[in-house]
Parts: C-alpha cells; sequence; structure tokens
C-alpha cells in the first residue's frame, strides 16, 4: 500500500514523506473502505439532459502582458520562466 | 442601536432615508471587525481604504440625490476562494500566497455593479477541503458562541464573521455543505443554490460539479435580497450557469406562509448518526411549524441517502484532483523552493497541506485506469439514483427537512486527527450537493450548551422562493434568529 | 523492401483551426504576435476561469469529418487528458476521449496518380499547448502561452499504410484537403499541423501487428518519410538480429536523423481521462450537419483524378492543380471558355504563372490575370499573333496591370512579324553583319544556322515569326552556296 500511495504521489507530482506515510495510508485506507461500499448500479448510461450552448467566434481582448506576467515567481523578458531542470 | 447589529435590509431603508450614510455604516462595521477580529480570526485579508473609498463615493453619488442602487453603501466580505481583480486570492492556501487576480469573479462584479462596499476576504478550509476551518494554512478562525470550538467549514470565516456582526452578510461557497455546514455552527442561514443558479466564474474549483456559490446572513430577507443579486445564467463565462425560470423568484413584500406546505422529514436522519439534541431540535421546529403555521409535516425516505457521501468523497476528490495539478509554483503563486531537481513536485509538496494533498492522492487513484470503473464511473451512477430517489420524493412534499450537521460545534483540534469523523460530518448535506438541489441551513435553536443548531430545508431545483418562503414564515414565527453581540 | 518484412503505418495529426478566437475563450486565435499578448485568464488557466466551447470549432471538425466520409455523432462531450508540462497550463489538456466528433470515415489520397485508401478512425477536437523556448545561458525554459488553447483538430488514421511514399501522400492529401475546406493554414514551417506517427514492423503475411512505436515532434512532409525509413530499418534491424521491439515512444530529431527514447511502456502515461464537468454535454443538430455537408466541395484528390481523366492531364500537373484551390478555380474557368487547350492553360499556370507568383510573393487572387485574359493569350500564341517568348512578357504585363492582352501586345511592340519582304531584309542583314557564321555555314558547321536566326529573332526585338524567318534565311543561305 505505502507503495502504491508513492506512485500516486509521483502521478499528482507530490511528495509524502516518509514519517507522514503511515497516517496517510491510514486515512486513504479509511476512505478506500467507504469507497468500496458503493453498490454497483443497474442504470443505463443516460447523459444529462442539459445541453450546452457554444459561444460564437468572436475575439475578445486580451489581458495586458503586464497582467500575465505579473504572479509569475519569475520572468525573463517577454516570458514566464521555468527552471530549466523539467521533467517529462 | 448600533449599526453594525443591523441587517443589511434596515441599513439599506437609514441609506435611502439619508438617516445614515455609507461612511457611517462602514465605520461601525470595521470598528466591530476591529473589536472582534483578534479573537475571532474570520478575515485573511481586509479592503478598508478602498473601502472607504467606495463608501464615499457611495455617499456623493447619494447626496448628489442619485438612486440607490440596490446594495450601495452595504459592507459585505467574500470568502477568499472568490477572485477579487488585484486583491489576493489564496484560498487559503500556501501555494496561491500572493496571488493577485488580473480579474474578478461574476458575483464579484454583480456586487461591485450593485454599489456594494468589500471589506475583505475571508478565511476557508484550504481550497474548501474541510469542515472545521482549521485547515487554513494561515490561521484557524473561532465560532462566536464560543472561541475554544470551530465555526464549521469550509466557509468558517464567513459564517463566523456574520454571526458576529463583523458583516451583515456575505458569499461562502458550498461544495458538500462548505456553506450550509459553517452556517449551522454559528447559527446564521446560509443558502446554497440550485447548480448553475449562480455563476462559478471566479470561484476557485475544487470540484467543479458541485461547487456552488452561496449567500449567508442573518435575516431571511437579506439573504434573498443578496441571491436575487448574484444569481442568473453567465452563459459567456460560465457553461454550466442557467437562468433562473420565474416560479424561483421571491417577493419579500408578500405575506409569509407555510399553510397547506408539504415537509418532508427524512427518516435516515433521524437515527443514531445524528445527535439527540440536533435532531430534537428539527422534529421541535417541524412540528413547530405544523401546529403554529399550518404545514404539514409527513415522514419520508431517501433510500440511497446511506451512499451519498462515498459517491461525494469520490467525485469531489476526482475532480480536485484535476482542478489541483495547476498548482506548479511556475505561472503563479509559491514559487519552488530553489535548486530542486523537480521543481514542479517541490513547489507542490510544501505549498499544499496535508488534507488537500490527500484528497489530490485520492482522487489520483479514482481516476487512474484500473480504478476508475469501479469508482469514478460508479459514484456518477449514484448521483443520478440518488437524483431520480429526489425526485420521486418531491411527488409526495414540496420540501425536505433535515439537520444540517449531524452535531453542535466541536472544539478546536478535537476532530483533526480522526479524518473518518470529519468525513461524515457531512452526511447531511452531501446528498442535496450530488443532486444539484438548493439547500437552505435555519437556524433552529441552541444546545444545553448554548450552541447553535441548524436545519436544513432542501427543495426541487430552483425551488429558492419556497425556500426563502419557508425560512421566512419560521422567522417570523421564532421572532428572528440571534446573532453574537458581545464583546467576545 | 524486399526482405521478407512489411511495414505498418498509422498516423495521428494535429492540424489547427483557423478560426478568429481560441477554441475556450476570446482570444484572438493568431501566429507570431509578441510573447504572451495573446492570453486571458481562461488560456492560460487562472484559478476560477472556466472555458466556453467556440461553435465554430465545432463547425470546422464536422466539416473535415464530412470530407472524410465519418460518421458525426449528434451528442458530443469533452473530457480533461491529465499530464504535467509547463506548456500546458492547468496540467490537463481539454480533449475528447469517449465521444469523438467524428468517426470511421476514409481518405482517399493518391500515389504515382493511382487512388489509395486510409480509414479515418475518429477526428476529435481539443486546445494546443504553449510554446516552450529553452535559454541554455540560464538553463532556463522560456513560457509563451500565446498558443495555448488554440483550436485543434486530431486525425487518428487506422495502421492501413505500408510505406513512407503512402504515408506522405495521405499527409499532404490531408493538408490540401485542410486548405479545400479553408478550416486551417496547414503550415508545417508554423507547426500548424504536425503528426505523430506509429511505426511497427511484421512479417508479410501475417496477420497480427507488431508491436508499435510511436514517432512525435515531426514537423514536414520530409521528416515523415525519413522518420519512417529510418524507424522501419530500425525495426527491422533489431528484427533481423533476433531482437524484441520495446513498445516506446520516440522523438525524431530530423537535423541528426535520428529518434531517442522518449518513454518505454512501463512510462507510459496515465491520461486519467474524465468527462469535462466544466462543458456539458453538445449537440450537433442534423440540421446542422446537413447544412455544412451541402458546403462541402469537390476534394482535390477526387478533382486530380478528373483532370488527369477528362483533360489529360499528367498525374502530377493535375495534382499541383486540383490541390491549390485558386489555381483549380482558375483552370476550370479558363477550361470552360472552351478556346484553348487544357494541357497548355495548365502549364502556364504551373510554368510561368507561378514564376512570376513566386517572384512578387504573390497569390493569384492578387493579380489582375482572368481566366479570359490568359486563354486569349493562349490563343495569341496559337494563330501566331505573338511568339512564345513575346507571350512571356504579355503575360508579366498583364500580370500586374489591368490591360488586355490586345493592348499589352500592342503597347509592347510584340506582333509577330510574318511579312516576307520585311523579313527578307532583316535576314539579309543579319547575313551581312555575320560574315564568320555564314563561312561557319559554308564550312558545314549546321548550328551556325541556329545562331543566324537568333540573330534574326534578336534584331527584330523578338517579333520576328520564327518558323517564317527560318525558312527565309534557309533559302538565302542555300542561295548564296550556289
Ligand atoms: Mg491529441
Ligand atoms: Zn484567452
Amino acid at each position: 500500500m505505502q507503495a502504491y500511495i508513492q506512485h500516486l504521489a509521483r502521478l499528482a507530482k507530490l511528495s509524502v514523506p516518509n514519517d507522514k506515510l503511515n497516517t496517510f495510508t491510514e486515512k486513504m485506507c479509511a476512505f478506500m473502505k467507504l469507497a468500496e461500499t458503493l453498490p454497483p448500479l443497474e442504470m443505463d448510461e443516460r447523459l444529462p439532459a442539459e445541453r450546452m450552448l457554444l459561444r460564437p467566434d468572436t475575439v475578445q481582448p486580451s489581458l495586458p502582458r503586464e497582467s500575465v506576467l505579473h504572479n509569475a515567481p519569475k520572468v525573463q523578458d517577454e516570458y514566464i520562466a521555468a527552471p530549466g531542470t523539467l521533467q517529462d | 442601536m448600533e449599526l453594525w447589529k443591523m441587517s443589511a435590509t434596515e441599513l439599506a431603508a437609514l441609506l435611502d432615508t439619508r438617516q445614515v450614510t455609507a461612511t457611517e455604516v462602514c465605520a461601525s462595521f470595521f470598528a466591530r471587525i476591529d473589536e472582534t477580529e483578534p479573537k475571532l480570526d474570520a478575515f485573511l485579508h481586509k479592503t478598508r481604504e478602498a473601502a472607504h473609498r467606495r463608501a464615499a463615493e457611495a455617499d456623493r453619488r447619494l447626496a448628489a440625490g442619485e438612486a440607490r442602487r440596490p446594495l450601495e453603501g452595504l459592507p459585505i466580505g467574500l470568502k477568499d476562494n472568490i477572485c477579487t481583480r488585484d486583491i489576493p486570492t489564496t484560498c487559503a492556501s500556501r501555494i496561491l500566497e500572493g496571488f493577485l487576480p488580473p480579474y474578478s469573479a461574476t458575483v464579484a462584479e454583480k456586487l461591485d455593479a450593485a454599489g456594494a462596499i468589500l471589506l475583505g476576504k475571508l478565511n476557508m478550509d484550504e481550497f474548501a477541503m474541510g469542515s472545521s476551518c482549521e485547515n487554513s494554512y494561515f490561521k484557524a478562525t473561532k465560532n462566536p458562541w464560543d472561541l475554544k470550538r470551530v465555526p464549521g467549514g469550509s466557509s468558517g470565516g464567513a459564517a463566523a464573521a456574520v454571526a458576529a456582526g463583523q458583516l451583515p452578510w456575505a458569499l461562502g461557497s458550498d461544495t458538500g455543505g462548505s456553506v450550509r455546514g459553517p452556517a449551522a455552527f454559528c447559527g446564521v442561514l446560509g443558502l446554497r443554490p440550485s447548480y448553475g443558479a449562480v455563476s462559478r466564474c471566479g470561484l476557485v474549483a475544487f470540484a467543479s460539479s458541485l461547487d456552488q456559490i452561496g449567500p449567508m446572513a442573518r435575516t431571511v430577507d437579506d439573504l434573498a435580497l443578496l441571491f436575487s443579486v448574484i444569481c442568473g445564467a453567465d452563459k459567456a463565462r460560465d457553461a454550466t450557469s442557467c437562468a433562473l425560470p420565474p416560479e424561483s423568484a421571491f417577493d419579500p413584500a408578500a405575506e409569509p406562509s407555510v399553510k397547506g406546505m408539504r415537509l418532508g422529514l427524512l427518516k435516515e436522519y433521524f437515527t443514531a448518526a445524528v445527535d439527540a439534541s440536533v435532531r430534537g431540535a428539527v422534529e421541535k421546529a417541524a412540528r413547530h411549524l405544523e401546529q403554529q403555521a399550518g404545514a404539514v409535516v409527513i415522514e419520508t425516505s431517501l433510500p440511497s441517502t446511506e451512499h451519498a457521501l462515498a459517491a461525494y468523497y469520490i467525485i469531489s476528490s476526482a475532480e480536485a484532483s484535476s482542478n489541483l495539478a495547476r498548482y506548479d509554483g511556475i505561472q503563479y503563486g509559491m514559487a519552488a523552493p530553489s535548486g530542486s531537481t523537480d521543481p514542479i513536485t517541490a513547489a507542490r509538496s510544501t505549498g499544499f497541506g496535508s488534507e488537500a494533498k490527500r484528497r489530490i492522492l485520492l482522487g489520483t487513484q479514482v481516476l487512474s485506469s484500473g480504478y476508475y470503473e469501479t469508482t469514478y464511473k460508479r459514484a456518477k451512477l449514484l448521483q443520478r439514483q440518488i437524483a431520480a430517489e429526489y425526485k420521486s420524493v418531491f411527488e409526495q412534499c414540496d420540501l425536505l427537512l433535515t439537520p444540517a450537521m449531524p452535531s453542535t460545534a466541536f472544539r478546536l483540534g478535537e476532530k483533526l486527527a480522526d479524518p473518518m469523523w470529519m468525513l461524515q460530518s457531512d452526511i447531511c448535506t452531501t446528498p442535496a450537493s450530488l443532486a444539484g438541489l438548493p439547500a437552505l441551513s435555519i437556524p433552529c435553536g441552541f444546545s444545553a450548551q448554548g450552541l447553535p443548531i441548524g436545519m436544513q430545508a432542501v427543495g426541487p431545483r430552483f425551488s429558492e422562493g419556497k425556500l426563502f418562503m419557508l425560512a421566512k414564515a419560521y422567522e417570523a414565527l421564532i421572532g428572528g434568529f440571534p446573532m453574537q453581540e458581545g464583546p467576545l | 523492401m524486399s526482405d521478407g518484412y512489411e511495414t505498418v503505418i498509422g498516423l495521428e495529426i494535429h492540424a489547427e483551426l483557423s478560426t478568429e478566437s481560441k477554441i475556450f475563450c476570446g482570444c484572438q486565435n493568431a501566429f507570431g504576435a509578441a510573447p504572451n499578448t495573446l492570453c486571458c485568464p481562461v488560456c492560460t488557466g487562472l484559478p476560477g476561469a472556466l472555458p466556453v466551447l467556440n461553435a465554430q470549432v465545432v463547425e470546422y471538425a464536422v466539416k473535415m469529418g464530412l470530407a472524410l466520409g465519418c460518421h458525426i455523432n449528434t451528442l458530443s462531450w469533452m473530457d480533461r487528458k491529465h499530464y504535467f508540462y509547463p506548456d500546458l497550463p492547468k496540467a490537463y489538456q481539454i480533449s475528447q476521449n469517449d465521444r469523438p466528433l467524428c468517426e470511421t470515415g476514409q481518405l482517399q489520397y493518391l500515389v504515382g496518380g493511382q487512388p489509395r485508401h486510409l480509414g479515418i478512425t475518429r477526428i476529435h477536437i481539443e486546445e494546443d499547448a504553449g510554446k516552450l523556448l529553452h535559454d541554455a545561458a540560464t538553463d532556463t525554459t522560456l513560457i509563451d502561452y500565446n498558443r495555448c488553447g488554440v483550436p485543434l483538430i486530431e486525425i487518428v488514421t487506422e495502421p492501413d499504410l505500408r510505406s513512407a511514399d503512402e504515408a506522405k501522400a495521405a499527409m499532404e492529401e490531408i493538408t490540401r484537403i485542410l486548405l479545400a475546406l479553408g478550416i486551417s493554414d496547414a503550415r508545417m514551417q508554423e507547426g500548424s499541423i504536425r503528426a505523430d506517427v506509429n511505426v511497427s514492423v511484421r512479417p508479410k503475411g501475417q496477420a497480427a501487428y507488431g508491436v508499435r512505436n510511436e514517432l512525435k515532434n515531426i514537423n514536414s512532409f520530409g521528416a515523415v518519410h525519413r522518420a519512417i525509413v529510418h524507424e522501419a530499418a530500425r525495426q527491422r534491424q533489431i528484427l533481423a538480429k533476433g531482437g524484441v521491439i520495446g513498445q516506446e515512444t520516440r522523438r525524431w530529431n530530423d537535423l541528426e536523423k535520428t529518434s531517442v527514447v522518449l518513454r518505454t511502456k512501463e512510462e507510459t502515461h496515465d491520461y486519467r481521462f474524465f468527462p469535462e464537468p466544466d462543458l456539458p454535454p453538445f449537440e450537433v443538430p442534423e440540421k446542422t450537419i446537413m447544412a455544412l455537408s451541402a458546403q462541402i466541395p469537390e476534394l482535390p484528390a477526387t478533382k486530380t483524378l478528373r483532370y488527369q481523366q477528362a483533360y489529360a492531364l499528367p498525374p502530377d500537373d493535375a495534382l499541383l492543380l486540383a490541390g491549390r484551390k485558386p489555381f483549380a478555380d482558375f483552370f476550370e474557368a479558363a477550361v470552360a471558355l472552351r478556346k484553348a487547350a487544357p494541357r497548355q492553360l495548365a502549364n502556364w499556370l504551373l510554368g510561368d504563372v507561378s514564376k512570376l507568383l513566386n517572384e512578387h510573393r504573390a497569390e493569384l487572387g492578387d493579380t489582375r490575370l482572368t481566366p479570359d485574359k490568359l486563354v486569349t493569350l493562349v490563343e495569341a500564341i496559337d494563330a501566331g499573333t505573338i511568339s512564345g517568348t513575346a507571350g512571356k512578357q504579355v503575360l508579366e504585363h498583364i500580370i500586374s496591370k489591368d490591360t488586355s492582352v490586345e493592348t499589352a501586345i500592342e503597347m509592347l511592340g510584340l506582333k509577330q512579324v510574318s511579312d516576307a519582304e520585311t523579313l527578307n531584309t532583316l535576314v539579309n542583314s543579319v547575313i551581312r553583319e555575320n560574315p564568320a557564321a555564314v563561312a561557319d555555314w559554308r564550312a558545314g558547321k549546321k548550328q551556325a544556322q541556329g545562331f543566324l536566326l537568333g540573330r534574326c529573332i534578336k534584331a527584330s526585338g523578338g517579333r520576328a515569326n520564327p518558323q517564317v524567318t527560318a525558312s527565309l534565311l534557309r533559302q538565302v543561305l542555300d542561295d548564296i552556296c550556289e
């Protein structure tokens, strides 16, 4: 289970510190036990009746670049900068 | 009477007749905030200067004889997951510390256009995940009725502020009960609107298919007025929003009546899962409405109630894991500690609190191949099953009455170590969330320890008007809902 | 390759749609703007911002589906596809998984003038990601979000292709269709059309497919070809040595002509698809499908075959004309005037007209050339009114000026001279002025006659009728010798 939680953590790009692993595992197990109580239902997979309206293809103003860059911890020239060592 | 003790509707009347100025109103509320906030911790950010500027502006307009807009001169607070342009919006999370949205939520724009004056942003559980407000990265808000107790969550700051008179009203958000729960714990009214009734544009997403912004207030007229300002279709910015049908409208001038209204008591909630004091209070309120106001009380049942919690946690965690994937410390929010080999993981691991992390992991599992079919898909089917059951229940009765929370407010720290209890605390509120139905938490007395108790009224989709009608009749019956006027 | 193996290829083609605005927001959909200037809370995935689907994107995708004979799902929805990468601001792409707009169609394309068929599995709509630049000096990735939210269609084909030539031809045909429908600029060099290629190899005659590898990052038709040739050879080599192909995602490097492993099977993404909760299902009414279907033009491959059969054009010429809508329309209008031979018109269009357009960086529609003028020009040459060389001068004139062919010939003084008396004088004077060439001719060097003819034409300013002048020259030379 702990290895599985580490796998999920990798998928979600989170690290779970080893000292928290036990409580995490415990709580996750409690949740999964709850999830397993869900009965399988025999229902046809009809979709909700609501249908979405689509938007007309018209251009609206964009944000000024300062606003786009404003919140970024790191900016270089006209770009948002991310550390070079990014993993796929 | 001091201005901060008044309802928004009362203040509006005083402003209309020019007996008070918006500046005086603002000053009174800030005085109350300054007096109580050191003990209450309801605010994450106050917008004092901007509020005074706006109040002065309103006064100029009113002095010039211009018509008062519906909320002009009236103070309000917003839960900190509602985006406000150039005003910090953090969701009480470290990962959004310092974030200044370049745009405002539709509800914030509507309040602005109606002339309301924002006093600040209110504390919450991080990303609205929790039932106690203790999951805030910044601070834990206290319950104004007992400062050693939680205000409920996740809209705990909003509920505490309204109950203590820091604000006449506020906006929270409700995913699985985050407006109704704290409203019950703090003794105020809290509405979870029908899904789609209020635009989610600018509400930082927790679980997109369940999230709704909802008003909290101390009087039904205030609640209905605030709702009327924020509701409505917003098709250009939220594809899930929709226009309300005319029958959902509420006429504040009409005499409130529940004569002949069929109120269903759901038997699933009158069991040991709910504290006896809470059950007793709700039953008493129902009897009261029956005997004194002519309502018809019927016992009824919603069989899938027992599975609602599991379905709710599966769906909300799945959507949360997806919605929270964007926080990576690159574009906004907290940067990764420098020199990290994997900056995204580093930023997320330090930026999110435990509850958020746990739900992200749960959601990741639920959506991963191998689990999707037996968890997520099953939960979505159950959601439809519950909606269908509600539909048939509403053939027998007009509205349902249940407890809003299974207990009264608990002590700070008391339940932190027990996540299953925390889950259980949502049993009364999650079914209506799943079915997209409007639900209103109405104060219905106090426990022996003097803690507020809330009952929940649930109606068919877009029956907000009927919910207000019931609440107003009850309000009249008991002579109004008390607020915490003490010095704290 | 006749080594007993067969290559099996399928394509996943991403094409940017040329809508006015992006797929989920009102930001302008444009290429080449200054970095991070076409962005808003929606396309940069800011907290709280919600997508709203652009109707034009759906129409364009349905058009492509109809052009490829797909079944159109009248009820469709969007799904979220999750992966972390800094060019994807929400860490999920809004795409379609369970219910794509279009399914099960067929592409007809041509190889060497012969029709082939490629099964289309599905076409779905999705959003494009941003652009990353790597700054080596600071070891920093620079992000430009302008491309985020540009609408894409992804066309997934069946593994029906058996060679790099077929893959390249199919890809080119899809590009031509996108252009013919007017739904994409389909400019590979701008990255507005890109392909992932799935390649596997199996012994000939074996029914089961081999283990496939996916090649990503292919940005030109040439690269599609090179990558497939390289990958097929690589897999054959492994198999020939008795090795086993691992299921991999590889990145093709077209400069170095190599591919490197991006992910192995064990590392494949778990995309955790689920229906996009911010966008309810949407409908494409039957009536809309009917209306769009009426707008689908004759497709380039069909047109090419028709040109080959009806006008006896060589396959390459037919394809070149049919593949460019303005040319095809111009050609058909000219042919409809029924005055000049289709073959000649095609030659003019693909030869001199194209050359002039390239020189002026102009489109056919920007010029003053009309089908009527081109026909008149070709007829003037046929009738001997002007020479072929003069015809080119006339073309240069009428392509940019609003004058008739006749006026141009007049103005440029290009009317051909066939009058024997005038030409005789001309020939005699050339012979007088070039005694050395005449001596050569006498000495049996027959090419001297060509030289002298050239002199005559030149001396006439290109106007001397070459046939008449040649026979007169021959006569005069013969006379001199006798
Ligand atoms: Mg794709
Ligand atoms: Zn945008």
